[in-house]
């Protein structure tokens, strides 16, 4: 068996420089591997990039959609699961002119007129306040 | 702001703050420790990113997506060029040079797997979130203070209003108006929202002058320009905060067809002309009486 050591001992002074290149070699080859290493996983990086997703796109994970919203409404951004009623409390309009798009304007089935009483679906023994109002602009 | 049942307001509050954080650490454009900074200063590159900003990146690109563009979360550049480049509240009311508007790079440029969490944006794309990010944590925080207390939960983020849990008797109250500082008396309408999601985006706030014209925040991504005043004012809701807002910021967009448009989706919305005039959209109640 012979090691580095026994290796020294069996060459001749004159060969130290021949030694070092040796150990240089073996720190070069080193840090190539390293280099090589790092420049696979970068590779391997890009590459399951490329096969997961195509550009502007994202992997099945990244396209779910925010809290709140249906898994199956696919392209769509999704319409709220009850629309929203009037309120009692009379608003401001802007500046009184108002037209509507789409349909007729009417209310949906679902929604009271802002006169009508609420129906109550159950006895309410300790009601609770009604939430304050909070206000949607621009921000 | 949070709107819970007195018992779960500290335990809402610390849920929404730590909520805020996160989403501040991983997606603002102002922070130089952000991870979006960092993916702005690594184009080209591929990384790992935390699942939070993978999540924020993906529903920016399905927002992108969905809008056919409309709303595009590669047009930090073009923010940058009209002089949106700080904190709003830092930015010059007024400055003299004049400004030109940069194309957005496209969203298509932005490769996400989120399932491995590595993002890649193209050579000279850089994101901005702000179209997406703060409604997204609002539909989180509102889930997360839902689910941990069990109590009818309304989150409001800058006008952007997520809703999760039970549904108080007559709904939430919510003033909509051109903007979310104003007063209870300010000109616009107040309706009952009955769960799901609300936002508004509006061309009367965050404006500054620059070279003798009025820029706003909302850019048309196509030409980096400021989107067309067609709408002043734009309320929408949906399943969600980030559908909401997504369908309120491309309805600014799109300008005169955007009624049609929010139609085909079924979303109910109010759009506001810049002299004053309503349009409303599918179930979008009536004033009342």
């Amino acid at each position: 068996m012979t090691g580095p050591v026994q290796r020294m001992t069996r060459r001749a002074p004159h060969d130290a420089a021949v030694v070092r290149r040796d150990h240089g070699l073996r720190r070069l080859r080193r840090a190539t591997a390293i280099a090589a290493v790092t420049a696979a996983v970068s590779v391997g990086g890009v590459t399951a990039l490329a096969a997961a997703t195509r550009p502007g796109h994202a992997s099945p994970a990244g396209a779910a959609p925010p809290a709140g919203a249906d898994e199956s409404s696919g392209g769509t951004l999704q319409a709220p699961a009850a629309p929203p009623t009037a309120h009692p409390q009379n608003s401001s309009g802007d500046d009184g002119r108002s037209r509507s798009s789409g349909d007729d304007g009417q209310a949906p089935p679902s929604s009271p007129s802002a006169s009508a009483p609420r129906p109550q679906t159950q006895p309410q023994p300790a009601p609770s306040p009604s939430p304050p109002p909070v206000t949607s602009g621009g921000s | 702001m949070v709107v819970v049942e007195e018992p779960a307001v500290a335990e809402a509050v610390a849920l929404l703050r730590a909520e805020l954080d996160a989403i501040d650490r991983a997606c603002s454009r102002f922070r130089a420790d952000s991870e979006l900074s960092w993916a702005n200063a690594s184009a080209g590159r591929v990384l790992r990113v935390s699942r939070l900003f993978a999540t924020a990146v993906g529903v920016a690109l399905r927002a992108a997506e969905r809008t056919g563009g409309a709303v595009d979360p590669t047009v930090e550049s073009a923010l940058v060029a009209l002089g949106y480049d700080r904190d709003f509240a830092s930015v010059r009311a007024e400055a003299a040079g004049a400004v030109r508007g940069r194309p957005a790079a496209g969203w298509r440029t932005v490769t996400l797997d989120a399932r491995h969490r590595l993002l890649r944006l193209d050579p000279g794309t850089r994101l901005d979130l702000g179209a997406t990010a703060k409604a997204l944590a609002a539909d989180r925080a509102a889930a997360a203070i839902a689910a941990a207390t069990g109590s009818p939960t309304l989150v409001s983020l800058g006008g952007d209003v997520a809703t999760a849990g039970p549904v108080p008797a007559g709904g939430w109250t919510v003033h909509v108006t051109d903007d979310h500082r104003a007063g209870p008396d300010a000109p616009g309408q107040r309706i009952a929202l009955r769960g799901g999601a609300l936002a508004t985006s509006s061309t009367s706030v965050r404006r500054w002058r620059r070279g003798g014209r009025t820029v706003h925040h909302i850019v048309d991504p196509s030409t980096g320009e400021p989107a067309s005043r067609a709408w002043r004012t734009v309320s929408v809701t949906a399943a969600s905060c980030v559908d909401a807002n997504t369908a309120s910021t491309a309805a600014i967009v799109r300008g005169a067809d955007a009624p049609a448009w929010l139609e085909s989706f079924g979303l109910p919305a109010r759009l506001v002309d810049p002299a004053g005039a309503v349009v409303r959209v599918g179930a979008w109640p009536r004033d009342a009486a």
